[in-house]
């Protein structure tokens, strides 16, 4: 199995191959509880997080298509959406709670940003975003926070909050890839 | 769809890719398939975020999660078999069993027996005229237009459907409006299977779905084409394979 492609694995998981849902978990298994650990903060619920991955891997007929970009970032991006589904319906009530402690949340965020790029192309790339770029990143793509509750934190109206979501995503792509979408 | 409601779904496509539970979700997976800027978007701010997911120290999971999880996963595939199995047969085999005499079920069980022994005859014959067998994979052979290149074929049936997905690498790099090109070959006749370009590796990917009882080609070729509007191969073949050659079946 250790030869195959991710895409090949990904077929053979499809037809209920078991050797080859194993492979994958070796092969992205760090990847994943590295990620989710920085998202959660927590290992029992990274864990279950990661239960649920695998599970829906092996159980549903998922949606990857491979013409439309890689294994790898479907598979990431998946993970995010279990997460953040998970997050949300576990401790939904504590999340919201400390979303509007907008003091509580920020006094950390820049550190934390900082800590979890370090040594690392993009961190250079997200030093060029502003604070309050910044922030806006970390409350959605880290804590899962819709753009509704972002605003809220942020104290700015949806619409700024969806331009300035447009801008820094749109500055991440101009420094991160070429031309033809692929990785500089 | 007005050109207003268009690019209010555009401007949405960033928050609903960061947002599983986005309010207009339908709406914009709807948008997404026929809007091409929207789906060129999709795939770049997706690669952005697995790399923002990508670049963070990467730690090591405790060892022993591995034999948990995935046994998890197989018991939960189990126990959805122990729930549905002994619960079905009780029931229906009863009810069936107390409409018939011995008389009348000794005769149905004949007729039975000649028609299980009839489809097993038809089913062989029509197996043996099939091309595809098991799910393959095909080494892609180059040409000397393309010295270097390789690839594979992976051909998989599911529930009546085949999906065929074309992986290469080293094919030299495309110019201009320039695409390789996929044909399904069968007697000489060429199918357009679709278009795809390549990084600077000369990697690139496709996938193709189509009915099972129509895939039943001789053998796949791909073309380096001009653009991606030819309906038959104006350029030169630079991989393929005969589609009867598998080097790796998987049962």
């Amino acid at each position: 199995m250790k030869d195959k492609s991710d895409i090949e694995l990904y077929l053979l998981v499809r037809q209920k191959n078991k050797d080859a849902l194993s492979e994958l978990y070796d092969r992205y298994i760090h990847l994943l509880y590295s990620f989710l650990i920085k998202m959660t903060g927590d290992e029992f619920v990274t864990r279950d997080i990661i239960q649920k991955i695998f599970l829906r891997l092996w159980t549903t007929n998922s949606e990857f298509d491979g013409s439309k970009g890689k294994f790898i970032s479907w598979l990431l991006v998946l993970s995010r959406n279990i997460a953040i589904d998970h997050l949300r319906s576990e401790q939904r009530h504590r999340i919201r709670t400390k979303s509007l402690d907008e003091e509580h949340v920020f006094r950390h965020v820049p550190e934390t940003v900082e800590r979890m790029f370090e040594h690392d192309d993009v961190y250079q790339v997200l030093n060029m975003l502003s604070e309050e770029q910044r922030k806006l990143l970390y409350l959605m793509y880290w804590k899962g926070y819709t753009l509704n509750e972002t605003a809220k934190a942020l104290n700015i109206p949806e619409g700024t909050a969806k331009s300035r979501l447009h801008q820094i995503l749109k500055k991440l792509r101009n420094q991160l890839l070429d031309e033809r979408g692929q990785i500089k | 769809m007005n050109q207003q409601n268009h690019n209010l779904l555009c401007d949405d496509l960033i928050p609903y890719l960061l947002d599983p539970d986005h309010i207009h979700q339908n709406q914009i997976e709807h948008h997404i398939q026929s809007c091409p800027v929207c789906q060129k978007n999709k795939v770049e701010f997706e690669e952005i975020m697995a790399m923002l997911a990508q670049s963070v120290p990467l730690k090591e999971a405790p060892a022993d999660w591995k034999d948990d999880i995935l046994n998890e996963v197989w018991a939960h595939e189990d126990d959805s078999l122990y729930k549905t199995k002994p619960s079905l047969r009780p029931n229906w085999f009863l009810r069936i069993k107390n409409q018939f005499t011995p008389l009348s079920a000794a005769v149905i069980g004949f007729l039975l027996a000649v028609l299980t022994f009839t489809v097993a005859e038809y089913v062989q014959l029509n197996t043996e005229n099939k091309v595809l067998q098991h799910n393959m994979t095909l080494a892609l052979q180059h040409t000397d237009k393309a010295n270097g290149a390789g690839g594979r074929v992976l051909i998989m049936e599911q529930n009546g459907m085949i999906e065929l997905y074309v992986m290469t690498e080293d094919l030299p790099p495309l110019v201009d409006n320039q695409v390789y090109q996929v044909w399904l070959i069968k007697n000489g006749k060429r199918d357009n299977a679709g278009i795809f370009r390549v990084n600077e590796n000369g990697e690139g990917l496709l996938r193709y779905v189509m009915d099972s009882k129509n895939f039943t080609y001789d053998s796949i070729g791909i073309t380096l084409e001009p653009d991606g509007q030819g309906t038959q191969p104006r350029g030169e073949k630079v991989l393929g394979t005969e589609l009867n050659t598998s080097i790796d079946k998987e049962a």
